[in-house]
Formats: structure tokens, C-alpha cells, sequence
């Protein structure tokens, strides 16, 4: 690629530069890619961060509030300010199509997840078989599920930073709950009780869910199973069915299941 | 980890108690830069940084390690060791520091001036300049308040002509201007954890020094001894000696 497709100094350097050359260069990534990649949403973010500080500690003023201002009712300062924010912003913000898209996008999910927030309190008791279990187990398997925490949260960061595939990351996160799995077992040889202890750990203060689904996923649904009778409901396809979705209608069947699970004692 | 002011002091103690701390890298810098100065070559620092570094946690996984332990051996080869045991705050200053206004305003150019000296003690051609992110500058000055106050607080000092900012938009450096080079040293600080604190205790006088863990904390009683974490830690103490006292029979 030639270099004065992307540098300016190297169309600066030839002489006097063509304001055409110049408004073509293609100096920093448009915007969408921040999605792509993670560094430059984070020199984006860092960059939104340290402009926003700055336009208060300069000038009182947020920097939505500078950017939205008459250029005349500006003072020279603030001025220079709003030029050098666009000309140093290190992603391109044109209206270009995957902007527009990813801008549309950013608006309809904007505060998605606050709003879809649950409102009340969720009883994670009906997950529990109810069997009993000593304070020592508790601790133990507390020290436990915060190691699994810190573990995950460095492999999550390395598959990150090392954008390892999918398929790796999988084989990788099998081998970690593995791992836990056999040193929660050594605590509690009762899968059920382990169960519970987990469940406790894990709902009793906020924090992540992650430990006692990847260690005991199954237990917490044949609790759930148990505790509804055995029954399970769900959705199939059928022409007639009164719930329409991706195109095609469905209903809901209804399932005894019962002589091949193993049930809590 | 905090500010550390003696690197020596601290890679010993490091070395001593074989605790990397809550920042490993930074710990780990300290200790190459204590290796150097011991005259070891960068092979041998790497070697003994891998050996330390296992001592402390016998999990770390040294092949996943190394890239780290060659950038922290660079690092310690082109930085010098900070071997700073105190900083000195100018009458002049501590006085400047009484005329503002509010409270929360004199901790905090207290701590930047602090911060400014520190930095121009390290680097001589600093020139006043204080990089260090907002919340450790805040903290540091025991000033409890939102990102939006903390803006307009330096706003106040920017305005009183005791500080300034970079040109760029995006730079976040404050520089100090308000540096006496050439007065009469009123106290010097040695601890860069309650920098606020310290210069409460100065001026007004009812602050004690923890005598645990030499931590400047708020008074909040004639008796006071410790810190709040000190203080259970000693009521613990007492309290597992006093049983033993109790159940002599046992013991004996």
C-alpha cells in the first residue's frame, strides 16, 4: 500500500499538499471497528474519557454541551478545543454506511440492559434439593469459587488480549471446570449437597453465576424437574400453534418425565 | 502497592517475606532494579526474577512469564532506582495551601504539590508536572467525591493560578505552579498513603499517626491508638492473649 494512502506527513513531505490528497488519506479506522478491535475501543473510550475531564476542568462545561455550541458563542480556547477534539478523535467518525448502521444499532440498545433489568426479587431456593451441610464445607467451597473467579477472569482476559478461537477456548474452559469439578468433589462426594452449598455461595451475594452453572448445571435442573413433579413444558412446531416465531408457529407440549432420573435423597 | 518512594527498601522487604504484593509486575520491577544494583547481568536478574517469582507463587506458570520478566529486566536497565526517603513541603507552601477557600481544595493542592516534588525529585527535568490518574491523586488526598466535582475542583485551582493543564485535549497532566524551591522546609512526607491526612495533621492537629502501621487517620476519640484495621487487629491480639492467660492449665 502506498504510504501517502495513510500517512499525512508523507503527503506533507512532497511540498506543498493537495487539500483533495488530504481529505482522501485514510489515517484512522472508521468508527464501527471499534467493535472489531479491542485496542482501538479502548484508545477511543480512554481518548472520550480524557476529553470529557478536560472540557470540565478547562472550561466548566461538558464536552456535549462544547461540541453543541455556536462556534461564535465560543471562546478562542474552546474553539481551539472542539478543533483539535475532531482532528486527534482516533477513529473516523464520517457518515459512511457501517457507521450509520452501527450508530442506528448503538441507539436501540442503548440502555437495553438497565431497563430489562428484573424488578423483583429473584428466589433461587427452587433450585435447591434441601440437603444439609456443615459451615467448613461452606468455607471451603467459598475459597474455591473465588479462585475459579480469579482463574476465569485471567483466561477470559488472555483470550481476549490473544483473540484465541473459539474452538480453543472451549477445549480450554473444559479442562478449567474439569479441574474445579474434582476439587469440589473432594469437599463434597453429594452432588446435590454440592449443589445447594454452590447455590448458596453463589446467589446469596452479587457476584458471578458462573461457578455453581458450570459445576452443577445438571443438578439444578433435575431440582427443578423434581420439584414440578416431573412435568416439563415446551415449545414445538406445529402448524397450528398459537406462538408465532422466526416465521414458523409453535406450542406448548407438556412431558412427564420421571423413571430414568435419579432423584435427590 | 501505592507510591513507592524507596524501591531498595521495598524489593528487600519483598525479598524478605517472599510476597509480590497486590501489583506482581511492579514488585517484580523493584526487585530487578535491586539485582542490577547488585551487579548482576540481565541474564542472571531474569533468572533470579523466574526463581522469585516461583518462591512467591508456586503455581505462576514461568513459560507464560517470560515475555514479562525480559520487559521488567529492560525497564530496571533503563530507569534508575527511586531510593527517596522523604519529600519536603516548603513553609511558603503549607501557607498558600491555608488561603483557599475550602478543605477539600487545600488537600488537594497539598497533594499535588507533593506529587510535583516526588516527580521532580525522580526525573529533575519534570518541571512541576504531576501524571498520575485522577483517582490515585484523589485518594491519595482523602478527598471522597464524584468525577464531576473533581473536575471542577481542579477547575478552582486552574482558575486561582496554582495550576495547569496540558494544550492537548486528550491530556490529563496537571502542572503545579505554585513550587517553592528556595523556602524554609516545613515537615517533609514520608508516607505517600494519606497525603490529605498528613496535611490535616499539620495544620489543624486532630489527626493521630497509627502506631501500628504509621497511617494518618481522622481522631475519633481521646484513647484513639490505631487505625480502624490496626485496632482490630490488636483487640484480636489481646483477646487470644487473654484466653491463654485464662487457660493456663491448659497450656502449661
Amino acid at each position: 500500500m502506498p504510504k501517502n494512502w495513510y500517512d499525512k506527513g508523507a503527503i506533507l513531505k512532497d511540498g506543498v499538499a493537495d487539500p483533495a490528497k488530504i481529505n482522501c488519506i485514510v489515517d484512522r479506522k472508521p468508527y464501527f471497528m471499534i467493535y472489531i478491535y479491542s485496542t482501538l475501543r479502548k484508545q477511543y473510550n480512554t481518548y472520550i474519557t480524557n476529553t470529557k475531564k478536560k472540557a470540565m476542568r478547562e472550561f466548566r462545561r461538558s464536552l456535549d454541551d462544547l461540541l453543541a455550541a455556536d462556534p461564535d458563542s465560543l471562546s478562542e480556547r474552546e474553539r481551539e478545543f472542539v478543533h483539535y477534539y475532531h482532528v486527534r478523535m482516533p477513529v473516523g467518525g464520517s457518515d459512511c454506511t457501517m457507521n450509520r448502521i452501527c450508530r442506528h444499532i448503538e441507539n436501540e440498545f442503548d440502555g437495553f440492559v438497565a431497563k430489562s433489568k428484573a424488578t423483583a426479587k429473584f428466589d433461587y431456593t427452587v433450585m435447591k434439593s434441601g440437603c444439609r451441610y456443615s459451615q467448613r464445607q461452606y468455607k471451603s467451597l467459598e475459597r474455591l469459587y473465588r479462585e475459579y473467579n480469579k482463574r476465569l477472569q485471567g483466561f477470559m482476559q488472555y483470550t481476549k488480549t490473544e483473540r484465541v478461537d473459539d474452538d480453543a477456548r472451549v477445549a480450554w474452559r473444559y479442562l478449567i471446570d474439569n479441574e474445579f469439578r474434582a476439587a469440589c468433589y473432594a469437599l463434597s462426594s453429594n452432588r446435590f449437597q454440592l449443589c445447594d452449598i454452590l447455590l448458596d455461595i453463589c446467589y446469596r451475594k452479587e457476584g458471578s453465576k458462573a461457578f455453581v452453572w458450570a459445576m452443577c448445571a445438571d443438578e439444578i435442573t433435575e431440582n427443578l424437574i423434581n420439584r414440578n413433579g416431573g412435568k416439563i413444558w415446551f415449545p414445538t412446531e406445529d402448524a397450528g400453534g398459537d406462538i408465532e416465531f422466526a416465521g414458523r408457529r409453535f406450542k406448548i407440549v407438556e412431558k412427564m418425565i420421571g423413571d430414568e432420573m435419579e432423584w435427590a435423597s | 502497592m501505592g507510591i513507592v518512594t524507596n524501591e531498595r527498601e521495598y524489593a528487600e522487604l519483598a525479598l524478605l517475606n517472599l510476597d509480590l504484593g497486590e501489583h506482581p509486575t511492579e514488585t517484580l520491577t523493584c526487585v530487578a532494579k535491586l539485582y542490577k544494583a547488585q551487579g548482576f547481568s540481565r541474564n542472571d536478574i531474569q533468572n533470579r526474577l523466574g526463581t522469585f517469582l516461583v518462591r512467591c507463587d508456586p503455581q505462576a506458570n514461568i513459560v507464560k512469564w517470560q515475555d514479562t520478566l525480559t520487559r521488567i529486566v529492560k525497564t530496571a536497565f533503563k530507569y534508575p532506582m527511586i531510593e527517596i526517603n522523604s519529600v519536603p513541603v516548603m513553609k511558603s507552601e503549607i501557607d498558600l495551601c491555608k488561603t483557599i477557600r475550602s478543605v477539600q481544595r487545600q488537600r488537594l493542592l497539598f497533594t499535588l504539590i507533593c506529587l510535583a516534588r516526588l516527580a521532580n525529585m525522580i526525573k529533575p527535568e519534570n518541571n512541576n508536572w504531576v501524571n498520575r490518574n485522577d483517582k490515585e491523586i484523589f485518594t491519595l488526598a482523602n478527598v471522597k467525591t464524584v468525577q464531576t466535582k473533581q473536575s471542577l475542583l481542579l477547575n478552582d485551582l486552574m482558575i486561582a493560578g496554582l495550576i495547569s493543564f496540558s494544550k492537548k485535549v486528550d491530556n490529563i497532566n496537571i502542572r503545579v505552579e505554585c513550587i517553592d524551591n528556595d523556602g524554609e522546609i516545613a515537615f517533609e512526607v514520608s508516607d505517600f498513603r494519606n497525603v490529605g491526612n498528613q496535611y490535616m495533621k499539620h495544620v489543624k492537629g486532630n489527626y493521630i499517626e497509627c502506631q501500628s502501621c504509621g497511617l494518618v487517620v481522622p481522631r475519633t476519640g481521646n484513647r484513639q491508638k490505631y487505625c480502624t484495621k490496626c485496632a482490630g487487629e490488636v483487640n484480636r491480639q489481646k483477646a487470644r492473649e487473654y484466653w491463654k492467660n485464662a487457660h493456663k492449665v491448659y497450656f502449661s
